[in-house]
């Protein structure tokens, strides 16, 4: 029992063994996408079969109202199969060697900046501490990596920590001799631009004597002589300035340009900085989304890449030197390392205070492992919002062509450029929308399956639910502003991996079909398919076994309890995927409510009333028919049975929700 | 309303660091209630993205405060970022405020200098 509950060790990319191999990254083939392109065919051909056959001989004509919805359920779980199957056709593996060891060697002051962005609503500022030293103390040099707290809940303890905090960090060793360094530097520059000064009324005088000994043909003398020759070295050097004092004015200039980046970078030591953007009141403010976006304008962040971390999700030192060589390619004709159009690299999310069981199911290692690897090799990795770097430019560019869509519109739209000129504002669910657009743009992200930051997951029901039913919302509501089937610029493959998700959030519909067909065959004897027998386990055997086998191989390596748990809650969610899309259509406004970090305590059963209706339905049925079989009335017992074993397959389903419904932390005494 | 136009003459590339000293500088002149600006951009050599929106900040900081913001001297690069922006028409001075520019003493004094990171 301890073995299946203990964490696999080896689900990412371990970074101990690193093979050696040309050039700084790679990529494959994920291991076993050949057997499960085998299996995936034969799936879906067999899938086909049954389908033909549930379509032309076994639709009960005689109850359609049942047959045609259940028919439909069939189909589109049918075509979600096909979309998921293309989506996994090409999933890769990454491996690179971090920021130190490529070759040729980028040297550290080629090193871009980056701003780590922290966001956070009404967390407590103890926990942002936690993720704001861990920000800091990322292995990266001290100059070029600043850590922004964007408190969007405006708290006086999280301003006073962040003013702790960065005061503490310039304390430390690595900051003090920072500054040192940089103190140096600057006392160097500053000598040299003195030393200068008191050179230029020299250098007038003597290029004005020789300017005379030249115009009088007095150049005999020796002094002369190495004078003009010493001139002329002196022009040699830099020929674009016409006498040595101009040369010495751009030196000064130079040099004065020198000690004010000097000066910068000094400034720059302060490394956590605070940044609560204004609210007021009656105004849009994008969530989120406006949150970084003023971070991005309101012209306090500089750096080149950005590293988005929720408030709770704590960064492994190794993260920028692990993630960052993805953003530069060597140009061998120049023997430089230049920008590509790599726009932001996603690492997995993990979490740290998952009860035994997770009961909730948040592990998501076949999302964050094959699912991302798949739409990676399709170029189309999703940015999920934490534990990401992005490319400012490429953001700001994308922001950009949006914003001036938004204001040939509207010219008010300028009022909230700041909130919505960047990250896509337009959603709830920003990150996949802002993924979508740099996507149309042409940019490239990649998929980096190495944990490198882990975070808290909700620990109630009720949270949990939120949160589920804003990613469902939000996803949906992509799709009917932007459809991603007719969104410019996106590529085929682009096109199916954006469907694909918006698609299975559809899912509700057939999942209450696949429910409630049982529960009405047993208290009405109404059955949706005319052959129950041997005709239907003949097709929908082979066909159900190999989507099994299918989806096994889609998840080695991860724990079977997980797949299950995974599986069990894509279908009891039913009610909350049904309500997305009702809330999406009729238009009702969506709000983006901050999932809570702190477990909210209760028991949630009016949470998941139409869950608990259908389970306790199904045993109602289950036991009628249990009752007309005993006393000899049933009718078909063949029927029954397949009937009673889908509805188990069904019940065991459901108990998922109801479970973490009643489910409590040990009390801790 | 100041009828002076303020002159900025910003100098190299407008990128992310430089953008922000500009920021400033437009601030304390909103501040100081000197809200008729305009940018010569004939010493910008180049302006990227973060340059580009430094401008609609500006703008959009000086059009709350009741004041304008135009652009002269504008090189074809980034004649071109505004047009793909479509913003080009949106830095202009409106016909009233271009007779103060004529009947201003142009001020030198706000030379300022980008330094090139």
């Amino acid at each position: 029992m301890t073995i299946l509950t203990s964490k696999p060790p080896s689900l990412y990319t371990s970074n101990k063994k690193l093979s050696v191999f040309p050039g700084n990254s790679r990529s494959f083939l994920r291991r076993r996408t050949m057997l499960f392109r085998y299996f995936a065919e034969i799936n879906l051909l067999l899938g086909f079969w049954y389908l033909q056959w549930r379509v032309c001989h076994s639709l009960n004509y005689d109850a359609l109202w049942l047959a045609v919805p259940l028919l439909l359920a069939e189909i589109y779980s049918y075509i979600g199969g096909v979309l998921f199957t293309l989506g996994m056709w090409r999933p890769i593996e990454r491996e690179t060697k971090p920021l130190e060891q490529m070759s040729p060697a980028l040297p550290v002051s080629d090193w871009p900046t980056v701003d780590g962005f922290i966001t956070c609503y009404n967390e407590s500022a103890t926990m942002v501490e936690t993720t704001a030293r861990a920000a800091l103390a990322i292995d990266y040099p001290v100059t070029k990596l600043i850590v922004y707290i964007l408190d969007d809940g405006n708290s006086p303890q999280m301003r006073e920590m962040a003013q702790r905090l960065c005061l503490e960090d310039m304390q430390s060793p690595l900051l003090r001799a920072a500054a040192k360094q940089i103190q140096t530097e600057l006392q160097e520059l500053i000598d040299r631009l003195e030393t200068l000064q008191l050179l230029i009324p020299d250098t007038h005088a003597a290029e004005k004597f020789l300017a005379t000994a030249i115009a009088h043909n007095q150049t005999e003398s020796l002094g002369t002589r190495f004078l003009q020759n010493f001139h002329q070295l002196l022009l040699l050097k830099e020929q674009k300035h016409a006498t040595v004092q101009a040369q010495v004015q751009a030196e000064q200039e130079r040099l004065k340009q020198a000690i004010l980046q000097k000066q910068t970078e000094l400034s720059g030591l302060a490394r956590c900085r605070y940044i609560a953007r204004p609210k007021p009141a009656g105004k849009p403010h994008h969530a989120k989304a406006g949150n970084i976006n003023y971070a991005i304008f309101a012209g306090e962040t500089t750096g080149k890449f950005i590293i988005t971390l929720d408030a709770d999700h704590i960064p492994k030192p190794q993260f920028l030197k692990h993630v960052l060589p993805y953003f530069v390619t060597y140009n061998s004709w120049n023997g430089k390392y230049e920008s590509n159009r790599i726009a932001l690299v996603q690492t997995p999310q993990d979490f740290s205070n998952l009860p035994p069981g997770d009961p909730y199911g948040h592990q998501a290692h076949l999302f964050y492992g094959p699912i991302q690897q798949g739409k990676d090799g399709l170029n189309s990795a999703f940015y999920t919002g934490t534990n990401a770097v992005l490319r400012r430019e490429a953001i700001v560019n994308t922001g950009l062509k949006y914003f001036a869509q938004a204001y040939a519109q509207d010219e008010t739209s300028l009022e909230e450029f700041d909130l919505i000129g960047g990250v896509s504002s337009s959603s709830i669910t920003e990150d996949m929308n802002t993924a979508m657009r740099l996507h149309a743009a042409g940019w490239q992200s990649i998929y980096h399956n190495e944990l490198l930051a882990i975070g808290l997951a909700p620990d109630d029901l009720s949270s949990t639910l939120q949160q589920r039913l804003r990613w469902a919302q939000g996803t949906i509501q992509v799709m009917t502003q932007e459809n991603p089937l007719t969104k410019p610029g996106l590529s085929f493959w682009q096109r199916l991996q954006y469907f694909q998700t918006m698609y299975s959030y559809f899912s509700g519909f057939a999942m209450a079909v696949f429910l409630i067909c049982p529960i009405v065959f047993f208290f009405t004897g109404t059955v949706p398919v005319t052959a129950y027998g041997n005709d239907f386990v003949r097709h929908f055997l082979p066909a159900f076994i190999f989507n099994r086998v299918t989806f096994l191989i889609i998840g080695w390596g991860i724990p079977a309890r997980e797949l299950w748990r995974s599986e069990q809650y894509a279908l009891s969610l039913f009610p909350l995927f049904i309500q997305a899309v009702w809330s999406v259509i009729s238009k009702r406004s969506i709000h983006f409510k901050v999932t809570p970090k702190e477990r909210q305590s209760g028991i949630y059963f009016n949470l998941i009333k139409p869950q608990i209706i259908i389970f306790g339905f199904t045993i109602l049925g289950m036991s009628w028919s249990l009752g007309l079989f005993i006393l000899g009335q049933l009718s078909d017992p063949l029927v029954y049975l397949i009937n009673a074993g889908w509805s188990i397959y069904n019940l065991s389903l459901l108990w998922s929700v109801i479970g973490a419904a009643m489910w409590q932390p040990k009390s801790t005494k | 309303m100041s009828s002076d136009v303020k002159v900025l003459q910003p100098v190299g590339i407008l990128n992310a660091t430089c953008a922000n000293k500009l920021h400033e500088i437009i601030s304390n002149s909103i501040q100081a209630k000197q809200t008729s600006i305009l940018i010569d951009c004939a010493g910008i050599e180049f302006m990227d993205s973060m340059g580009l929106s430094c401008l609609i900040m500006s703008l959009k900081k000086v059009r709350t405060a009741g004041g304008s913001l135009a652009l002269t001297n504008t090189n074809s690069q980034i004649r071109l970022l505004l047009e793909v922006a479509a913003l080009e028409d949106s830095f202009k001075m409106k016909a009233e405020s271009l007779v103060v520019i004529k009947t201003t003493n142009w001020k030198n004094e706000s030379i300022f200098y980008l330094e090139n990171l």
